[in-house]
């Protein structure tokens, strides 16, 4: 049985969630998603001009997932995290360097990651920690297990739905569990490994195996306000995993399009934030990301 | 004063890194005491981890990318198999790609004439990989060298042990004598043959000197280059295998320092182990080393 787009976008969904947030923080998460929306647009524009300038790069476009990021960057600034691929968002959402970021992507020397790597963002500056793997797909759940083991800090290890199943990485939730530990999990389900479909690679829900393994769990879909609850309420019962349903608007590299999203969760979130009176800061926020993005990429453009 | 085994002496500077550094071992089955052959104490920072090797060895990554050097014991080497992928595409380049480090100490040991998945010799394929420094130490002050050099660095490092040497109290020597007509150069367990083998050549009037190998990576062939200008002929012997091996490579170091010379790689064959005497496949014994000379002085090939 086909499910319906409606479903899954609205999976646990709690309505109106929005009114329990102040403007403040409703639009704070709103600007992480805009710099990060802005960012990729002109990443594309930069590309359209000039198809070479990002020949033999490595782009994991995060347009249409950007709520997890931004959310928890919003959330948890000085939590200790380990991201994978396609983490533009947290990056960003944190505040931590955009000109690394970019410099990065270019493989430059002068690149967060020294432009070794060009598609994973560490940074270990201004009071912000993000560990990467280094390809191992998921390697960043045990990693950030025997991390938080260690330090007894709070940790948060983001991942997509592909690497929420490997091996090692079963293993982690349930020594996070066995230990207790101070660890979030969170799954980026954009039900796409590559371009292999959920249903294609296995028949269980990570959220349900999580629980079975004795984490407390979740598993929703990107609704900004309704993610702030159940990350809030997850924070004091962890180790916990939460699995978070997203569109992934591009291919697993480059910006490629094969069907239109299922949804598009900025454009609701857009929607919500005008119907409650703040229409005009909604633009000023998309013009001011706009207009960084665009100096920023400037020399590419 | 009763000498120190390696076992003790492993026992106790694991505990007192566990008790004045804060650091902490992984590996599966390690907590019961008397554990790994009584080389790991009792302590709250010996985790016992679920039996995964690749998940056990990022746990210990992870702890120690949060700044507690730990310690990742595999009681047999084979399960480095499983447990390297992390080290090597994790731990050994972490700190080259964005500045952290990992630094894992990491006890894989090694075993003779059991199963063919629990008395290989591994280190050889940790050679490969940019990043990790490799000993094979068979003595007390063999291991306590690899594990200071291991607290002085910032990247992990693999310890290649052996069962058979954890109740050694005594150093090597290298012996050197005047008239040599042969190197033996001994890896690992390996090295326990050479003084036989020397002997029984000896015997037969044939004088060899011994060299006894811990460092594999990086190797030093500078410190041999005196001894095979003057014997231009050796033999590697390595508990493990030949092809693309610990001692085939060391053969070719030797090999390009002195050119002219000519060394040979020796170790166990290309076959399955085994715990069926029929099969062990084990170790090259003195007589297995002292044969391989023979051919190579009487035939100029092995
Ligand atoms: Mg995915």
């Amino acid at each position: 049985m086909k499910i319906k787009p409606e479903a899954i976008r609205d999976l646990n969904v709690q309505p109106d969630s929005i009114q329990s947030f102040t403007k403040d923080k409703i639009l704070a998460v709103f600007k992480n998603m805009a710099r990060l929306r802005k960012f990729e647009q002109v990443i594309l524009e930069c590309n359209q001009k000039n198809c070479e300038t990002f020949k033999n790069k490595v782009i994991h476009m995060v347009t249409g997932q950007e709520v997890t990021g931004s959310v928890l960057a919003e959330m948890y600034p000085k939590y200790h995290y380990f991201a994978g691929h396609r983490c533009a968002d947290l990056y960003l959402g944190l505040g931590a360097s955009t000109q690394e970021l970019r410099d990065e992507i270019m493989y430059l020397d002068s690149g967060c990651m020294n432009g070794t790597q060009g598609a994973q963002f560490a940074y270990h500056k201004d009071g912000i920690t993000i560990h990467t793997n280094t390809g191992f797909i998921g390697e960043q759940l045990p990693l950030a297990a025997g991390y938080a083991l260690a330090s007894e800090q709070k940790t948060i290890a983001i991942c997509g739905d592909g690497a929420a199943e490997e091996d090692y990485a079963l293993q982690t939730y349930g020594f996070a569990a066995t230990h207790k530990l101070p660890i979030l999990f969170v799954v980026n389900d954009n039900n796409l490994s590559v371009l292999s479909p959920k249903e294609n690679r296995r028949s269980w829900n990570i959220a349900k195996v999580a629980e079975g393994f004795g984490l407390a769990s979740a598993d929703v879909a990107d609704d900004p306000w309704t993610l702030m609850k159940v990350f809030s309420y997850m924070e004091t019962r962890l180790p916990a995993l939460v699995n978070v349903r997203v569109n992934r608007n591009y291919w697993h590299i480059g910006f490629g399009i094969d069907n239109p999203p299922l949804w598009d969760r900025y454009a609701i979130v857009k929607q919500q934030i005008s119907e409650i009176g703040y229409e005009y800061e909604t633009c000023e926020i998309e013009q001011n990301a706009e207009i960084e993005m665009r100096e920023l990429w400037r020399e590419y453009l | 004063m009763e000498k120190l085994t390696l076992r003790d002496i492993i026992r106790e500077t694991t505990n007192k890194h566990l008790c004045e550094n804060n650091g902490m071992l992984f590996g599966e089955c390690v907590k019961d005491p008397g554990g790994v052959s009584n080389t790991i104490p009792v302590h709250e920072n010996v985790i016992d981890t679920p039996m995964s090797e690749t998940a056990a060895a990022d746990f210990a990554i992870g702890a120690a990318l949060s700044g507690r050097r730990s310690i990742y014991v595999v009681r047999f080497q084979n399960f480095m198999l499983m447990g390297a992928s992390p080290f090597i595409s994790f731990a050994s380049v972490v700190k080259g790609i964005y500045g952290k480090s990992a630094p894992v100490f990491i006890r894989a040991v090694g075993c003779d004439k059991l199963d063919c998945n629990h008395a290989d010799i591994l280190h050889s394929m940790f050679m490969h990989f940019s990043g990790m420094k490799v000993c094979a130490p068979m003595t007390p002050g063999e291991w306590l060298n690899a594990w200071e050099t291991f607290m002085q660095e910032e990247q992990p490092l693999f310890c290649s042990e052996h069962r058979d040497a954890f109740n050694v109290t005594d150093e090597t020597q290298d012996e050197i004598c005047e008239d040599a007509q042969i190197n033996l150069f001994g890896i690992s367990k390996a090295r326990q043959s050479l003084s036989e083998a020397k002997y029984i050549l000896n015997k037969i009037g044939i004088k060899a000197n011994i060299f006894h190998i811990a460092w594999l990576k990086p190797f030093n062939a500078e410190k041999y280059i005196e001894v095979l200008r003057k014997t231009p002929l050796g033999l590697v012997t390595d508990a493990g295998r030949v092809i693309c091996g610990a001692p085939e490579h060391i053969a070719y170091e030797l090999m390009h320092a002195v050119p002219g010379s000519i060394v040979y790689a020796n170790g166990i064959e290309d076959s399955p182990k085994s715990k069926n005497p029929k099969f062990y496949n084990a170790v090259p014994d003195a007589q297995l080393i002292v044969d391989k000379a023979l051919s190579i002085l009487t035939n100029g090939r092995m």
